[in-house]
């Protein structure tokens, strides 16, 4: 098979049929009007040769023999057309003729039919034959000669003494009378020729609108039938292209596709009824057939997919196609929109059609059509309902979605999969993921920068003690070298002192910047702070003595247990007291206070500070003193360090001056954590 | 004979430094000033003690410290300037057997490289089964018996109430005790003013017995608790 048969052959098979089934309604539509206004015996005369073995005939001669035999139409008319010869007599008498020497016996030239009642029975010769009438003797209809004679058509009493002669020409001529020399009834036209004539020309219409359309379109059929397997092809191109049309459309064509299937009923009707219409209207019975074609068989092929291919469904995938670019909010919003835009119309047309039912009478045909339309809404409403719920069960499950992956990035675990692209919280798992990512990477980056803010503070930490190395080295051989002048030896003590003060204030340094940037290690136990603080003293008792001033302690009895580091904890109040030594006024008192107040114990030092000091000065700063001329001792981190080692101790840790009170206090909650037996006595 | 100290830092001047803090002391002084230098001087037979810097260039003293231990067994002391716990624990773990963070100071380098020695020639069979009545951590070693503590193995001249703390804290190394019960025990009274009494008597002891009482190894405060001396 090549393939340009292959693309011929579906289009033929299709044609066949279209073209065979088309034919063959012609061909029953004219059959049957045939049928139906020229009977049976009137399609068999006009295939007749002989016009006088026609039903038409027949009938002819036998109304011309009732009306020959009729006494008034003896009295009244007269026949002229010399088609038909005739001769009544009545008791011998001529009653009625147009032929006078018109005998039975003897014919004259070109008549060849003879009929003859003799008062009793009709006689018929044709060419000389005699024609049998009577068969058995019983009339049934036009296949037969309707004359007297037979059983159930008695001879009626009047025709008592009548003989009938008729004779007709063996072929007929239009019998034109001369009118103006005619008087009275003159009847000048037998029928006959007409019935000739009639006959003859009815042939042609009848074979060229039943007999050829019957016979090509059942052809045509037979072949469409053969080539089935071609037409299904056909069937499915056909369906391919009436799938492009929108399914709005194939419904609106419905009403036209109703009232050609309307119209064919009532030609069918018709065909009973005998009413006519226009040939157009006639139509209507193929319309409607090949319409109803195009609709099954867009059904078979495009059933599953129907509503694909929909105005409503374009515009619902432009909807979505511009919804996608809204932001979430509006998109909610706009479904809501179009719920309303779809209950407005509804509820109108509502209160329109109760007004209309209710109200003045109408007309139906109106109210049909508004119900129809309000149907119509109804169902958009209900559609738009539905989207609209379809859409929020979607949105509230993506909402469960958000929420859970919120949590988990709250937790810190992996991220779930993501939503498809039309959803509406999309921008925000989006949005969500990438707050992940630059969490995790602000994350990675804070521990980066703490990592090498760690290696800062150890690498200058070793840059300084190198050089310190040397010079406590080298200080220290200084001072074993011996015969030195006193003031060099002296030098020399200072020389060693400071270098001792500058190790200290590496050291300080570099404990409270690993404080501070959280990178001091603690070891958290529970320990009596009482007890902490009476170490502390007694560890610092020969500073405190040597100070000359008076430390008044205030401590507990019993134990005041909290969580702390010890080794930690020992320096804020080494560094505190040693504060209070160092910038005390001369001869004045220093307190120390520890007390436990609700859930908390609060340590306090308070002296009176021996310069001024400054208002409005964080001493907790680093490097911040009470005497703005750093000349003395120390590194100006104490109280930093105090600060720092507290709160990595997890303690709070404050500072109050007023007036020349100089006040630091060191509050920790209370813990029920006990030491561990081992270590407890 | 003089007793061979190699000393190895990167830095020039404290090598020297300490070579002559050291040659004060009688000892001879191999320098060097990396590790691989380090690795050859190592195998010198005389060679007593060795004192090792950690960042140093060529091979790092840490790795130097590991290399070493493969051939010799003498004292390892780590001088670093980092002075991060963390650093401290992964040099004694590599081999080392102190460490000294720097800047140090002389008299406790000379102290600390002393008693190592003392140690290592004199109870050079430390590692022979100690007797069953001693009681060893670390450079202290006390004899119940004769009611001696030997720091180094040189005995420590204590009062009687010192002698007894000791004797309380070694017989129950590692265990803290709080200042009242230290009281109780030792002075059999009950306790009056006894962390400034106790603490009073363990700062004289720290003196006796740490090379540096500022930062005592052995006998520790444990803060907000008690005493205890402390297991090495």
């Amino acid at each position: 098979m090549d393939t340009k048969s292959r693309s011929i052959k579906p289009a033929l098979a299709f044609w066949a049929l279209f073209f065979g089934v088309n034919l063959l309604i012609l061909a029953l539509a004219a059959g049957y009007s045939a049928v139906h206004t020229l009977g049976w015996h009137g399609i068999s005369d006009a295939f007749q040769s002989d016009y006088q073995n026609t039903a038409d005939f027949r009938r002819t001669i036998s109304q011309w023999f009732y009306s020959f035999a009729d006494p008034d139409w003896q009295e009244h008319y007269q026949l002229s057309d010399q088609n038909l010869l005739y001769k009544v007599t009545k008791d011998g008498q001529t009653v009625t003729t147009n032929a006078d020497g018109l005998s039975p016996d003897a014919l004259p030239e070109g008549y060849n039919f003879l009929l003859y009642f003799d008062g009793e029975t009709v006689t018929i010769q044709k060419d000389g034959q005699e024609i049998d009438i009577y068969g058995d003797g019983y009339y049934r209809g036009e296949d037969q000669w309707n004359l007297p004679g037979y059983h159930n058509i008695p001879v009626p009493q009047s025709y008592a003494g009548l003989t009938i002669t008729m004779a007709v020409a063996k072929e007929p001529v239009a019998y034109i009378a001369d009118t103006a020399a005619l008087t009275g009834d003159v009847i000048t036209d037998s029928g006959l020729y007409s019935t000739m004539d009639y006959a003859a020309r009815l042939q042609f219409p009848l074979i060229l609108f039943v007999v050829v359309p019957l016979a090509v379109g059942a052809v045509l059929l037979l072949w469409s039938i053969l080539w089935h397997k071609h037409k299904v092809r056909a069937d499915q191109a056909i369906a391919w292209f009436t799938g492009k049309i929108w399914l709005e459309v194939k419904l609106v064509l419905l009403i036209p596709f109703f009232l050609a299937c309307i119209a064919a009923f009532f030609c069918l009707v018709s065909l009973y009824t005998a009413r006519y219409y226009t040939i157009w209207f006639y139509l209507s019975v193929p319309v409607a057939l090949w319409w109803a074609y195009l609709y099954l068989n867009d059904l078979r092929y495009n059933f599953g997919h129907i509503t694909a291919n929909s105005l409503c469904a374009l515009l619902a995938r432009l909807y979505r196609g511009g919804e996608l670019s809204w932001p979430a909010g509006q998109r909610m919003m706009r479904r809501s929109a179009l719920q309303f835009l779809a209950a407005v119309p509804f509820i109108l047309g509502c209160i329109v059609v109760f007004f209309l039912l209710f109200g003045p009478t109408m007309s139906r045909l109106p109210i049909f059509f508004l119900l129809l339309l309000l149907a119509l809404a109804g169902l958009f409403l209900i559609a738009a309902q539905l989207w609209l719920m379809s859409q929020n069960r979607r949105t509230a499950a993506d909402v469960d979605t958000l929420l859970s992956r919120i949590q988990a990035a709250g937790t810190g675990q992996a991220s779930a999969a993501p939503l498809p692209q039309d959803s509406d919280l999309r921008a925000a798992v989006e949005g969500l993921d990438q707050m992940e990512v630059r969490l995790k990477d602000a994350l990675s980056e804070q521990m980066k920068s703490e990592k090498l803010k760690l290696e800062l503070i150890t690498n200058v930490s070793h840059d300084l003690k190198t050089p310190l190395t040397s010079m406590v080295s080298y200080t220290e051989l200084l001072r074993q070298e011996e015969d030195l002048p006193d003031h060099v030896r002296d030098y020399i003590l200072v020389l060693y002192q400071k270098t001792l003060r500058l190790q200290a204030m590496v050291q300080d340094v570099f404990d409270v910047s690993k404080a501070a940037t959280g990178n001091l290690p603690v070891t958290i136990r529970p320990l009596d702070f009482a007890k902490l603080l009476r170490q502390t003293l007694a560890d610092l008792d020969e500073d405190i003595q040597a100070s000359g001033l008076v430390l008044r302690s205030t401590l507990p009895d019993g134990p005041v247990w909290i969580m702390a580091d010890g080794d930690r904890l020992y320096r804020v109040f080494q560094n505190l007291i040693g504060n209070a030594l160092k910038y005390a006024l001369d001869g004045s008192r220093i307190y120390l206070t520890l007390s436990v107040e609700g859930d908390r114990a609060a340590a306090v030092i308070q002296n009176t500070s021996r310069e001024e000091l400054p208002y409005g000065v964080d001493f907790t700063e680093r490097f911040v003193r009470g005497d703005q001329s750093r000349t003395d001792g120390g590194s100006g981190l104490g109280l930093s360090i105090a600060r720092t080692f507290t709160e990595a101790c997890g303690g709070s840790f404050s500072i109050r001056t007023q007036a020349d009170l100089f006040t630091a206090s060191v509050t920790f909650p209370l813990t029920q954590t006990r030491p561990q037996p081992e270590v407890s006595p | 004979m003089n007793e061979a100290i190699l000393v190895v830092d990167d830095d020039a001047e404290i090598v020297r430094a300490i070579a002559i803090l050291l040659e004060k002391e009688g000892y001879r002084v191999l320098k060097a000033y990396n590790g691989l230098q380090a690795l050859d001087l190592a195998m010198d037979p005389s060679l007593r003690l060795i004192l090792m810097d950690v960042m140093m260039p060529k091979l790092d003293g840490l790795s130097a410290v590991l290399k070493i231990r493969e051939q010799r067994n003498l004292p390892i002391l780590i001088l670093s300037a980092k002075g991060e716990d963390t650093d401290k624990i992964l040099g004694l773990s590599m081999g080392a057997d102190d460490y000294i963070a720097k800047p140090f100071h002389p008299q406790e380098l000379v102290a600390r490289v002393r008693s190592h020695l003392r140690r290592y020639t004199q109870l050079g069979d430390v590692n022979a089964p100690s007797q069953k009545a001693e009681l060893v951590t670390g450079r202290l070693c006390y004899l119940p018996d004769q009611k001696t503590l030997l720091a180094d193995g040189v005995p420590v001249r204590l009062t009687a109430t010192e002698l007894k703390i000791v004797d309380l804290l070694m017989r129950n190394l590692g265990r803290v005790f709080p200042a009242e019960e230290i009281y109780r025990r030792v002075w059999n009274e009950e306790p009056y003013s006894a962390e400034n009494t106790v603490m009073v008597h363990i700062r004289r002891i720290r003196e006796k017995i740490e090379l540096n009482p500022k930062e005592p190894e052995y006998l520790k405060v444990v803060w907000g608790i008690g005493y205890k001396i402390e297991k090495h």
